[in-house]
C-alpha cells in the first residue's frame, strides 16, 4: 500500500468542485487501503501579481518525505499545486489558471495588454508547461480540459471524468414544480441567465438555488437582476446544503439548469443525469456537452434567456419527454463509470507511476 | 533576410468547422492565403485550436510567443473589425506590433475587456523611453476613442479596406504617428473578390428582383426603402438576408410597411449566400448609414457580379466611384430617392452600370489583383518592423523585471514583524524555470 498526498489550493471559505475531487479522491484512496492525506495551501487570484510568488511557494515544498517517511506519490489537482516538486508526481487536473488560457481577453479574465500581464501570461505558461511536463503521469477531468492542455501548452494527457461525489446515492422520485441551479454562485456560472429566463419560464416553476457566492460584489448583482425581473416570490437561495438535501433537491426538480461559460467538466451536469432529470445547457458550456445530448438526455440551447426559457417550458409541455430524457442520463451514468465504480480506473491511472517509471502520454478517454 | 520566405503570423478569425464565415477577416483570408502561401511562410492564428486553414498550419492566437520563439516570423500581420469576433484579435495587436489592415476604422468604443483598461499610451511612450516607469496599478486608464490609434500606433503601413476608412484616419490618426521609425503610411487595400460570369438571364420575369443585406435596425435604412418599394409601381420582389437575432424586428417592419407578402427573409448572412442570391437579381441594396461597419464585402460581390448597387453615401459609401454605383444622399429625402432610382432601374436594363463597376471590381478588387498588392506591402513594411519588433520585445523584457519587482513587493512587505523571502523563495524559482528569459526573442 502506498503513502500519497493529494495536493489542493483551496480559496478559503468556497467550496467548489476541486474541494470536493480532492476530498473523495482521498476517501476512495484510503477505502483501497492507501495511507492517503491531503496537502493545502491557501490561493488568492488577486492582486494577479501575486501568483508568481504563489507559484514559488508550492514549487519550494519538497513533499519526498515526512518525519521520516517516504511519500510515494504526490495527486497534483490545479494551479499552482502541479509546481510541487516530487520525483513521482500524478496530475489529474482539473484546470489551470483560466484568466491565462481560455478565458484571456473576455469578460472573465483581468489580463490585458499591459506588458507587465503579457508577461505574466508568458510566466505561467512557460512555467506550467515545464512543471506539467514533468509529470510521471497526466490526466484531466474532462475532454475540454485536456484539449486546452494539448493546445496551450502542447502536452498531451489522459481523461478520467471524475466519478460522481456520492455514488450510488442518487435517485429519481416524482417531479415537482421547480428548476434547480447548484453551483458556485459566481459570473462565469451565469445564474443571471436563468434569472433574465425566469419571467418568460411557465409561472408553475420557481427556481432553487444552492450555493453561495464567492466572488465580491456576485450575489449583489444576482439580487439586482432578481429584483429588477420582480422574481422574489419565485427564487429561493438555499446557500449550502447537506449532501442528503442535495440528493432530494435534485431527485425531485422538474429540470437542472446548468449553463455556465465554458465549464471545465461539471458534476452538476453527472448529478441531475444520475437523479434522473433532464439537464438545459447551453451551446458554449464547454465540458457539460461531452454528456448532455439535445432532446436525449437535456437540451443544450443558445446561451440566452428565450432560449434558455422555451427549453424548460417545453418539459412542462412534455412530462413524459421530460422524463424520457431524465431516464436517458440515468442509463448514461449507469453505463459510463461515473458512479462508484468507476473509481479503480481513476486510481489505476493516477497511481501508474508507482508500477511503471514513465507512463505519461496518449490522450485517452477512460469510463466512458 | 536573403532570399528566404518572409515568416508572417497572420491573425485572423475563423469561424467553428461547419460554421459559416461570419467576419470580413475570414472572407479575406479564405481568399487571400491560398494566393499568397507559395510566396510567404504563413501561418493562421485565430481562436481555435491547432490544425489546418487554407492549406497552412492554424494555432491558438495566445500560442503565437511560442511559436515566434521557435521559429521567428519577420511580420505580424492583423485584420481589425468591429464586433464581437473581432475582440480577441484587439487585445492581441497591443501584444506584438504588425502590419494591420483596418475593416473598420471606428472600432467600436464597446471593444474587448483588455482594451478598456489599456495602458497603451503609456506602453506606447516607454517605447520609444525606456527611462518611464511602469505606471503604478492603481486605477486603471481608461481608453475613450480608441479609434484605431491603439491599433496602428506602431505599424509601419495601415491598410483600409475602404478609401473612406483611409482618409478619416490620415484625417485624425496620422498626425500623432510621426514618431514611427521610418513614417508610418497608410494604403488602400481593396476587399478581393473572385470575378464570376453571370448565368442568369432576365428574359420571362417581369418582376424587378431586389436583394437586400443588412439590419432591420435603423443604421439598415429598412425603414427607408421598404416604403419606397411598397410605393413602386413595377412588380418587384425582394429577398433580405438578415441576422437571425433581427428576424423579428424585420417582420414587425415588413408588416407595418404592408409588404410582407413580397418579401422573402434569409436568416444568416455570409458572403456565400449573397454570392448565391447575385445569380438571380437585378438590384442589391446597401443602404447601411453608420460611421461604424462595413459595407464589405457584400457590397463589392454585387459590383463584381454587375448587379446593380444602390448604396447609402455616407461613410465608408462615400467614397465608391460614382459611375459604377447609384448613391443616396442621406437625409430626408432617402425614401425618394430609392423610389427614383428603383424606377429608372425598372425602366431600362438594371445592368447599366454593369460595364464600369465590374471593370472597377477587376481593376482593384480582384484577388489576384489585391494578393499581389499585398505581396508589395509585406516585402516592403517587413524591414522596417525588425527595429519595432526588436525595440518591442525589449519593453517586454523590461516589463518582465517590473513584474518581478511587483512580486518583491508583495511577498517583501512585512507581515506581523516577519521579514520577506523573495529571495529565498521567488527568486530561485524564476531563476529554476527560466522564467526570467523572458528576454527578447533573437532575430
Amino acid at each position: 500500500m502506498a503513502r500519497i498526498l493529494v495536493l489542493g489550493a483551496k480559496v478559503p471559505f468556497t467550496h467548489g468542485g476541486q474541494e470536493v475531487l480532492v476530498a473523495t479522491l482521498v476517501k476512495h484512496l484510503r477505502a483501497r487501503g492507501h495511507e492517503a492525506d491531503v496537502v493545502e495551501l491557501p490561493f488568492d487570484p488577486l492582486p494577479k501579481q501575486n501568483l508568481i510568488a504563489q507559484a514559488a511557494m508550492w514549487r519550494a515544498l519538497d513533499l519526498s518525505e515526512f518525519a521520516g517517511q517516504q511519500i510515494d506519490l504526490v495527486i497534483a489537482t490545479k494551479f499552482p499545486t502541479y509546481y510541487a516538486r516530487h520525483p513521482k508526481k500524478s496530475v489529474w487536473l482539473v484546470h489551470q489558471l483560466r484568466s491565462m488560457y481560455d478565458l484571456y481577453g473576455g469578460q472573465y479574465s483581468d489580463i490585458g495588454d499591459d506588458p507587465r500581464d503579457e508577461a505574466l501570461r508568458r510566466m505561467i505558461t512557460d512555467g506550467d508547461t515545464t512543471v506539467l511536463a514533468e509529470c510521471s503521469y497526466r490526466a484531466a477531468i474532462s475532454k475540454n480540459v485536456a484539449d486546452r492542455l494539448e493546445a496551450f501548452n502542447g502536452l498531451s494527457s489522459h481523461v478520467l471524468y471524475p466519478p460522481l461525489p456520492q455514488g450510488n446515492a442518487y435517485q429519481s422520485a416524482g417531479a415537482k414544480p421547480y428548476i434547480l441551479s447548484v453551483g458556485r454562485i459566481c459570473r462565469i456560472k451565469r445564474l443571471d441567465l436563468m434569472l433574465e429566463a425566469l419571467p418568460f419560464v411557465d409561472p408553475t416553476l420557481s427556481l432553487k438555488v444552492v450555493g453561495v457566492s464567492d466572488e465580491p460584489g456576485a450575489m449583489q448583482y444576482f439580487t439586482n437582476v432578481m429584483n429588477k425581473n420582480n422574481l422574489a416570490g419565485r427564487v429561493q437561495f438555499l446557500g449550502r446544503v447537506g449532501n442528503e438535501e442535495l440528493v432530494d433537491l435534485y431527485s425531485k426538480a422538474t429540470g437542472v439548469f446548468y449553463a455556465p461559460f465554458d465549464e471545465d467538466y461539471g458534476y452538476v451536469t453527472l448529478e441531475a443525469m444520475a437523479s434522473g432529470r433532464p439537464v438545459v445547457t447551453a451551446t458554449d458550456s464547454g465540458g457539460t456537452l461531452e454528456f448532455v445530448r439535445d432532446g436525449e438526455s437535456g437540451r443544450v440551447v443558445a446561451p440566452e434567456p428565450q432560449a434558455v426559457a422555451e427549453a424548460f417550458n417545453g418539459l412542462v409541455r412534455d412530462p413524459e419527454g421530460a422524463k424520457r430524457m431524465g431516464a436517458a442520463g440515468r442509463s448514461f451514468i449507469e453505463s459510463s463509470g461515473m458512479l462508484d465504480t468507476g473509481w479503480d480506473a481513476v486510481i489505476d491511472g493516477l497511481l501508474s507511476p508507482l508500477l511503471s517509471p514513465d507512463i505519461a502520454g496518449r490522450n485517452k478517454v477512460i469510463g466512458v | 533576410m536573403g532570399s528566404r520566405k518572409l515568416r508572417i503570423a497572420w491573425f485572423t478569425h475563423v469561424a467553428r468547422p461547419g460554421q459559416p464565415v461570419a467576419t470580413m477577416s475570414q472572407y479575406c483570408t479564405d481568399l487571400l492565403v491560398p494566393l499568397l502561401r507559395e510566396r510567404f511562410d504563413i501561418e493562421i492564428f485565430c481562436g481555435l485550436y491547432s490544425g489546418e486553414h487554407c492549406g497552412v498550419p492554424r494555432h491558438h492566437l495566445l500560442t503565437a510567443y511560442q511559436r515566434h520563439r521557435a521559429k521567428p516570423f519577420d511580420l505580424f500581420f492583423y485584420q481589425l473589425e468591429d464586433g464581437l469576433l473581432g475582440r480577441s484579435l484587439r487585445t492581441q495587436i497591443g501584444i506584438m506590433p504588425g502590419v494591420t489592415w483596418v475593416h473598420d476604422l471606428y472600432l467600436s468604443d464597446l471593444g474587448a475587456e483588455g482594451i478598456h483598461t489599456s495602458p497603451w499610451e503609456r506602453s506606447l511612450a516607454q517605447y520609444f523611453n525606456p527611462a518611464i516607469p511602469f505606471s503604478d496599478r492603481g486605477a486603471p486608464p481608461h481608453q475613450l476613442r480608441p479609434q484605431a490609434f491603439r491599433e496602428t500606433a506602431l505599424s509601419p503601413v495601415s491598410l483600409f479596406s475602404s478609401r473612406w476608412g483611409k482618409r478619416e484616419f490620415d484625417r485624425w490618426v496620422t498626425a500623432r504617428l510621426e514618431h514611427v521609425p521610418g513614417g508610418h503610411r497608410s494604403e488602400f487595400l481593396a476587399v478581393p473578390v473572385v470575378m464570376r460570369e453571370r448565368r442568369d438571364s432576365l428574359v420571362g420575369d417581369k418582376r424587378l428582383r431586389i436583394i437586400a443585406v443588412g439590419s432591420a435596425s435603423g443604421v439598415g435604412r429598412a425603414h427607408k426603402f421598404l416604403p419606397a418599394l411598397a410605393a413602386l409601381k413595377t412588380p418587384w420582389h425582394l429577398t433580405w438576408m438578415v441576422e437571425p437575432t433581427e428576424r423579428d424586428e424585420a417582420e414587425v417592419l415588413l408588416s407595418e410597411f404592408g409588404v410582407s407578402d413580397r418579401v422573402s427573409l434569409i436568416e444568416g448572412m455570409s458572403p456565400q449566400r449573397w454570392e448565391d442570391l447575385l445569380r438571380s437579381s437585378d438590384v442589391a441594396l446597401h443602404l447601411r448609414s453608420s460611421p461604424f461597419g462595413h459595407l464589405g464585402p457584400y457590397l463589392q460581390l454585387s459590383m463584381a457580379a454587375g448587379v446593380a448597387a444602390i448604396v447609402m453615401r455616407y461613410a465608408s459609401g462615400e467614397e465608391i466611384p460614382q459611375d459604377a454605383v447609384f448613391s443616396i444622399v442621406p437625409g430626408m429625402h432617402e425614401t425618394a430617392q430609392i423610389l427614383g432610382v428603383l424606377e429608372a432601374l425598372s425602366r431600362r436594363d438594371p445592368r447599366t452600370l454593369a460595364v464600369s463597376a465590374q471593370a472597377l471590381t477587376r481593376s482593384e478588387n480582384e484577388v489576384s489583383v489585391v494578393a499581389r498588392r499585398m505581396s508589395v506591402l509585406f516585402q516592403s513594411a517587413a524591414p522596417a518592423l525588425v527595429e519595432v519588433m526588436a525595440r518591442w520585445e525589449s519593453l517586454y523584457a523590461a516589463a518582465a523585471h517590473a513584474l518581478l519587482d511587483e512580486v518583491r513587493g508583495f511577498v517583501d512587505a512585512p507581515v506581523g514583524g516577519m521579514p520577506g523571502s523573495y529571495e529565498t523563495i521567488v527568486a530561485p524559482f524564476v531563476e529554476e524555470l527560466h522564467l526570467q528569459t523572458l528576454q527578447p526573442n533573437r532575430y
